[in-house]
């Protein structure tokens, strides 16, 4: 399989760039063909290609052909867009030390590398810059800003963190910037009780299954944060259910109508838009203007903003047309 | 005696495992927290249930005809996206909602052509279609992630969807049970529902005895995704947000669901009943496992064994009432 699709990809490349002389830029990511469907990589890919556009270069994303994050397959397709001769590659890096010698191996044939969408910051190799959300930070940053906003400002506190993708670096590093936060909080506020639990709550209705049952079964659970985007499945739920708005503080993460919708109505409080936009246009525009005049090497964290209700109006457009 | 033919009557079914089992789990779950079955868990569980429910009879009625459907899943998503498309674009609800179904219909067919005008195992072609529809869903939506028309759907979400004040159901599980009588009615009441069993069962005996197998396929297909087009459409009326990425797994799931009902993978065994207390089945474990306050991370370990359980458990049942003198 990995050698097939390699070969497809290889070819694809070396026939596009021998009828075009266009530049080459090609996106080896970590989300598989079944991924690719959503909202996040669409708009992605929208970023992509509206760069390449502009630039006019040749663009290829390039999905997995199994399954999310097989990293054997990646790294081949990696090794494939070498062998096509690409002016730059644009990759996703969730390991420490897989990315080392093809990051390399494709610098060493003058080709740009830019990590995108998520990146191994604590040992980055030689890639040129990062353009993505600092996972982590990004989670932290949102029980910061709902500590801010929405959060009860005394009495106990329990907290359901919504892991929507165990084992999904995204998913997890997200989670872990949520939960670092809520234990700095217990220990710098030893007066209150804050508690949390962390769930598998995956997808859509699986999110109003799961999530509901476990503030039905823990009716102390007062916040609600999640990886995901699916905060309002849960938000429906518990409106039927004849909660109040307020009584569970709900933030998660991306911009989507629907996510647009529960902010408006007061159901969900913040969201975190790690502008997956940017994360398709940017290193096109990095790897033109190095090209061009070699300027270059610049890292943009794209997901430090948060969202709440009164900057729906001006976002909403911009959701619909999948670049929000 | 009579208790004897009971027993035996009752243990030849296909879904006496499963409804023990459900019947088994929802007691232990209620003993562990009674939360479980208060009014507010049921609606969430009847909400969410007969969408993989409709799904699962789909499949279930195919495979007694001795056929897969893997497009399922692509279908479930593609039915919601084509419909609030196609009203956004000031296509009046009511006909995208029509024109969403008609395409899952045709999506049908093409699985049962492909199949039988081309010899090609329903594994196959509806691998392969599974495919394409999905990437029909993706390219779709590509550049206009569809805001749900609230106005322009008010009509079908009160038709299909919204809850039913003072009670825990929605208008979707109604259509359910209704779908589920005139399901069991095909299945278990009619010509065709016999032609399926005998061509699940022996294909070639059943063309011999001059049914028209390849016409049973064919309406099983149809039907097949029309029920998962019309589950699509439910949860897209009740979440109001279509997604082309909604429906990934459903496939295995509703299999899960038909083979935990007691259908055989091999074709001629199945029932609608048995296709819906699977599905019921797999939602009621996941919530409860979370109700327990167990690791949900084992609920795919829980699922697998509950599989397995269930077939071994039927498999020995109808064994056990075959040799049972009447």
């Amino acid at each position: 399989m990995k050698l097939i699709s390699s070969l497809l990809v290889a070819g694809i490349l070396t026939v596009s760039t021998a009828v075009v002389a266009k530049p080459l830029y090609m996106f080896i990511t970590h989300a598989s063909v079944g991924a690719a469907s959503s909202v996040f990589w669409q708009a992605v890919k929208n970023g992509m290609e509206d760069a390449c556009e502009l630039y006019d270069a040749d663009c290829q994303m390039v999905y997995l052909q199994s399954e999310d994050g097989n990293i054997g397959e990646e790294i081949a397709n990696f090794n494939a867009a070498i062998a096509a001769g690409a002016d730059g590659i644009a990759t996703t890096i969730y390991d420490e030390t897989t990315w080392d010698d093809p990051v390399d191996d494709a610098l060493a044939q003058g080709i740009n590398v830019i990590s995108f969408n998520i990146d191994d910051e604590n040992s980055p190799n030689n890639r040129q810059a990062y353009i993505g959300q600092s996972l982590r930070v990004a989670g932290y940053d949102l029980m910061v800003d709902l500590n801010k906003r929405f959060l009860p400002q005394e009495g106990p506190m329990h907290i359901l963190i919504g892991v929507n993708a165990p084992g999904q670096v995204w998913s997890e590093m997200r989670t872990s910037g949520e939960e670092d936060w809520i234990k700095e909080f217990a220990a710098a506020n030893p007066d209150r009780a804050i508690t949390y639990e962390k769930l598998d709550v995956g997808y859509a209705e699986d999110v109003m299954n799961r999530a509901s049952a476990y503030i039905l079964a823990n009716p102390q659970t007062n916040v609600y944060v999640s990886s995901g985007l699916w905060g309002p499945d849960l938000a429906i739920a518990l409106e039927e259910n004849g909660y109040n708005k307020g009584d569970i503080i709900i933030g998660g993460f991306d911009v989507v109508p629907s996510v647009v919708e529960c902010l408006k109505s007061g159901w969900c409080h913040a969201t975190v838009d790690q502008q997956p936009y940017l994360q398709g246009y940017l290193p096109v525009v990095q790897f033109f203007l190095r090209d061009k005049y070699g300027l270059g090497d610049w890292s943009v964290n794209t997901g430090a903003l948060m969202l709440h209700a009164e900057d729906m109006a001006a976002l909403e457009e911009f959701s619909k047309s999948g670049v929000r | 005696m009579n208790l004897r033919k009971s027993f035996k009557y009752v243990a030849s079914r296909p879904e006496f495992a499963a409804l023990t089992i459900f019947i088994i789990i929802a007691i232990t779950f209620y003993i562990i927290n009674e939360n479980f079955l208060n009014f507010r868990n049921l609606r969430v569980l009847l909400t969410i249930s007969p969408e993989i429910a409709l799904i699962a009879m789909g499949a279930t009625i195919l495979m007694v005809s001795g056929e897969f459907d893997l497009s399922v899943g692509s279908v479930f998503a593609l039915s919601g996206v084509v419909m609030v498309v196609l009203t956004n674009e000031g296509v009046n609800a009511h006909l995208a909602f029509t024109i969403a179904l008609l395409m899952c219909i045709v999506i049908g067919y093409i699985n049962a052509t492909i199949t039988i005008r081309f010899g090609i195992p329903s594994f196959i072609a509806t691998l392969g279609t599974m495919f394409m529809v999905r990437s029909i869903a993706i390219v779709i939506v590509k550049a206009d992630f569809p805001t749900f028309p609230m106005e322009e759907m008010y009509w079908l979400r009160a038709i299909f969807a919204n809850p039913i004040p003072g009670t825990i159901f929605r208008m979707s599980f109604i259509w359910f049970i209704l779908i589920t009588i005139l399901l069991i009615f095909y299945l278990h009441r009619s010509n065709y529902g016999n032609w399926s069993y005998s061509t699940g069962a022996n294909q070639a005996a059943a063309k011999a005895m001059g049914v028209n197998s390849n016409n049973v396929k064919i309406r099983n297909f149809i039907l097949c995704s029309f029920l998962a087009g019309l589950a699509g459409i439910f949860m897209v009326l009740r979440t109001r947000a279509a997604f082309p990425s909604v429906g990934v797994g459903y496939e295995l799931q509703a299999i899960a669901a038909s083979v935990i009902g007691g259908a055989s993978l091999f074709g001629g065994i199945g029932t609608v009943f048995g296709a819906c207390v699977g599905a019921f089945l797999l939602k009621f474990l996941d919530n409860g496992l979370v109700m327990a306050r167990l690791d949900v991370n084992w609920f795919r370990f829980a699922v697998g064994t509950l599989l397995i359980f269930a077939v071994i458990a039927n498999t020995n049942l109808r064994r056990i009432a075959n040799k049972m003198r009447d």
